[in-house]
């Protein structure tokens, strides 16, 4: 204590003290800023578990025009009504009357039995139905979608077994040729919670733990207290950097590990493979966004222009990690730009471990590469802002 | 009103108006922000869903009846776009173990008995496999695996007819067709989302930060309510232009779909600009420095964007979350778009969005002209 207080301390243990204490001096004066590492990803990461909270999407508002009016239509609409995803809202008198509905975004698919499906049918002849449904809304359109085709092909087979059956006789009732067997291995209830929300909560994380830290190591420049900083810490540089991360890497990996606990273990199924890597990676998922804020800051040496940087770099992990949409067939930048995020390390490494229990080469491959993400950045971010500190002349930049 | 009052009320609108301008282009942070970052994310966010729809997913086939037949459907799954077949092998472990060293997306077992079945009159089996860890590259395997075996058992129901007679054809039959994003691209259904986002979260930040520079060197700052219609205006004209610059150039550039109701995405987008600006005017009245724009207005982004429910349904999504949401101008404002200019909508059918967006310019601008009121 003594020694901070005459601002000089000496050794590397006292530095990275001194420097933590320091940071965490200026966010208790800061509300904003301790905003940003307190409540702000609390509120975060509770708007988005209350969202995917009920896991796949149910009760679809959806139309049925139905210009047929027999039993099977009506099967046909109980059916319908039955499959969990869907909630037959209304039922237009036609077409016409449906679109108006769709495009008011108040059925997510409008199903059509035409006037003759009944008819046909008594005739042992086949019918056809129409689904039509909102495919600028992907995972409401998709999900109706598969539910009605669902209800369809299972009305069918009924109608195949009572029909075809009692009309022609049980000889003439030939199962289809082939039958396929589906499953969705790991995740079979298809949830979107675990698929999206444990996406979700480290591409929110990992984007405030990058500002944070680049906020903290820009703030020295702005404000021209690097010197003082500096100061305090005995001049011990890494000391002084590794204390600022000695705030912020533990609390958002703890928010990481929260976040891990809710959706693997309290709403999942637990962990298939190795929990110890997947918070190791989480660990060394912040650290490495640390890393690359330490480098834009050393860099930029500007705070609101590294926090653009951030905002490009981390701020569209999610849509470059390949985990929501395959980026195999995407251009070569973005196929580059995907293999230069931490995120898309980390998000191979949650899959391998949360679901896949995949091979420990597997496992080794990511958390290498996000220890290089930390390493590669972290080396050449050091230099640079160690140069930015050391020069008072490029201090104060707005 | 006299002549002179209305005389010095124009001066002082032109001056609020010329004067942000100027704030704005002499200011390269916030020229980078309200300009730069626009036309740079319109180029770099839809780069990530170029192909629009995922193809050539890597599956394995686990074929343990090596026969003609199970050879045919196999040059089946080798034909459809959405998978490729990257491995042939007989052990099921092998394939799984393939999934989990992440190399496959899924795979197909064709059991033993397969050929004999078909042939037999009775029903062949096979089971389907496909990766849940991302769950949307399951649904590709699912499908791309599913057209394939529909395709397969068409040719096989002829074989069969050929010596068993014809086989009952399915009474039902589902025609399968998407609306307004017909191809079902991936990028065209979220990147024409993010697009509003994008204009939103740029003009809020070049906003907030002008005001966290002015309140930097003038302590706090008031205006009238014609200055503040003047500034507000400025800003309006620059967040339109980003939009139409999205709405018009980006989504025709990227062939996604657009222009279903033009006058709609005109009155749709100045609705929902206006609703930004005003929202942008009163939270920039809490900033005291010109940096912190950027760390509190960037991390909103992602939740933003999930809480306009467009990739999540709102029926899913509680009903308190829902009202939360419409509070911010993105939620009313990135639907409104959508409807007018993918589904086409008409002014009825996008009533409630634009009643929201009303609403939201009367709040946020009456709280933004008493935040900047100058106390009597």
């Amino acid at each position: 204590m003594a020694t901070t207080l005459n601002g000089a301390a000496t050794g590397f243990r006292a530095s990275l003290r001194s420097s933590a204490r320091r940071e965490w001096q200026f966010l208790c004066h800061s509300p904003w800023d301790m905003a940003l590492i307190s409540w702000i990803p609390w509120l975060a990461m509770i708007l988005f578990a209350a969202m995917f909270y009920s896991a796949v999407p149910r009760t679809l508002p959806v139309a049925v025009v139905d210009d047929s009016r027999g039993p099977v239509s009506r099967e046909l609409i109980r059916a319908l009504d039955a499959a969990p995803a869907l909630d037959v809202r209304s039922h237009p008198l036609d077409l016409h009357q449906a679109w108006p509905l769709v495009r008011a975004m108040q059925v997510d698919a409008v199903i059509h039995i035409p006037a003759d499906t009944d008819d046909q049918i008594q005739r042992g002849q086949p019918a056809t139905v129409f689904a039509f449904y909102n495919a600028a809304l992907t995972t409401a359109g998709a999900t109706a979608f598969r539910d009605i085709d669902a209800a369809v092909k299972n009305l069918s087979g009924r109608i195949v077994l009572e029909h075809t059956a009692l009309q022609q006789g049980v000889d003439k009732l030939k199962p289809a040729p082939v039958s396929a067997q589906v499953t969705v291995l790991f995740n079979p209830a298809r949830s979107f919670e675990q698929f999206l929300l444990g996406l979700l909560l480290p591409a929110v994380l990992h984007l405030m733990l990058c500002v944070a830290v680049t906020s903290a190591c820009c703030r020295e420049l702005r404000d021209g207290t690097a010197g003082r900083w500096l100061e305090q810490c005995g001049g011990n540089l890494p000391g002084a950097i590794l204390g600022k991360w000695l705030i912020y890497i533990p609390v958002f990996s703890l928010y990481g590990f929260a976040a891990v606990l809710w959706v693997s273990v309290i709403r999942g199924d637990g962990i298939a493979g190795s929990l110890m890597a997947l918070l190791a990676g989480q660990v060394l998922l912040y650290t490495a966004y640390a890393a690359i804020g330490l480098l834009l800051s050393g860099v930029i040496r500007n705070m609101g222009t590294a926090l653009s940087g951030v905002g490009l770099y981390a701020g569209t992990s999610l849509a470059f990690c390949g985990a929501t949409f395959p980026i195999d067939g995407a251009s070569l930048f973005a196929r580059i730009w995907h293999y230069l995020l931490p995120f898309t390390s980390y998000v191979k490494l949650d899959a391998a471990e949360r679901y896949l229990a995949a091979p420990a080469a597997v496992t080794f491959t990511h958390l290498g590469a996000l220890v290089l993400f930390i390493l590669i950045p972290g080396a050449i971010g050091y230099h640079a802002y160690r140069r930015a500190v050391l020069d008072p002349s490029t201090w104060g930049q707005r | 009103m006299t002549r002179t009052t209305m005389q010095n009320h124009r001066a002082a609108f032109v001056e609020a108006f010329a004067s942000t301008f100027r704030a704005v282009f002499t200011d390269r942070a916030v020229v980078m922000v309200m300009v730069g970052a626009v036309i740079l994310y319109s180029f770099f966010y839809p780069t990530g869903y170029r192909q629009q729809v995922a193809s050539e997913q890597p599956v394995v086939i686990v074929d343990q009846d090596r026969t003609a037949l199970s050879r045919e459907l196999i040059r089946h799954i080798g034909r459809v776009s959405a998978v490729q077949v990257t491995a042939l092998t007989a052990s099921e472990a092998e394939a799984a173990a393939q999934v989990a060293a992440m190399k496959a997306e899924g795979f197909v077992v064709i059991p033993k008995g397969f050929e004999r079945d078909i042939l037999r009159g009775d029903q062949g089996e096979v089971a389907i496999y496909a990766s849940g860890a991302w769950l949307g590259r399951a649904n590709t395997v699912l499908t791309g695996l599913g057209d394939a075996i529909t395709g397969f058992a068409r040719e096989a129901a002829l074989r069969q007819a050929a010596f068993a007679g014809a086989a009952a054809q399915p009474p039902l039959h589902l025609v399968q067709r998407p609306l307004f994003n017909t191809r079902e691209g991936y990028g065209s259904a979220v990147v024409t989302g993010v697009a509003e986002l994008i204009v939103q979260q740029t003009l809020l930040m070049g906003i907030a930060v002008m005001a966290g520079t002015r309140r930097e060197q003038r302590g706090q700052l008031f205006f009238s309510g014609t200055q503040l219609i003047g500034i507000a205006s400025a800003c309006l004209l620059i967040g339109f232009t980003n939009m139409l610059y999205y709405a018009g150039f980006m989504f025709w550039y990227q062939d996604y779909p657009q222009g279903g109701n033009f006058p709609g995405m005109l009155v749709g987008g100045l609705l929902f600009v206006g609703a930004v600006v005003a929202l942008g005017l009163f939270i920039a009245s809490f900033f005291r420095t010109r940096e912190r724009a950027y760390q509190l207005i960037l991390v909103t982004s992602l939740p933003f964007f999930f809480l306009s429910n467009l990739s999540w349904p709102a029926t899913s999504t509680p009903q308190w979350l829902l009202w939360l949401a419409k509070l911010l101008p993105s939620t009313p404002g990135i639907n409104i778009m959508v409807k007018f200019n993918q589904l086409g909508a008409s002014f009825a059918e996008a009533a409630w969005e634009m009643a929201n967006l009303l609403v939201l310019i009367v709040v946020f601008g009456v709280l933004a002209w008493w935040r900047y009121r100058r106390p009597c």
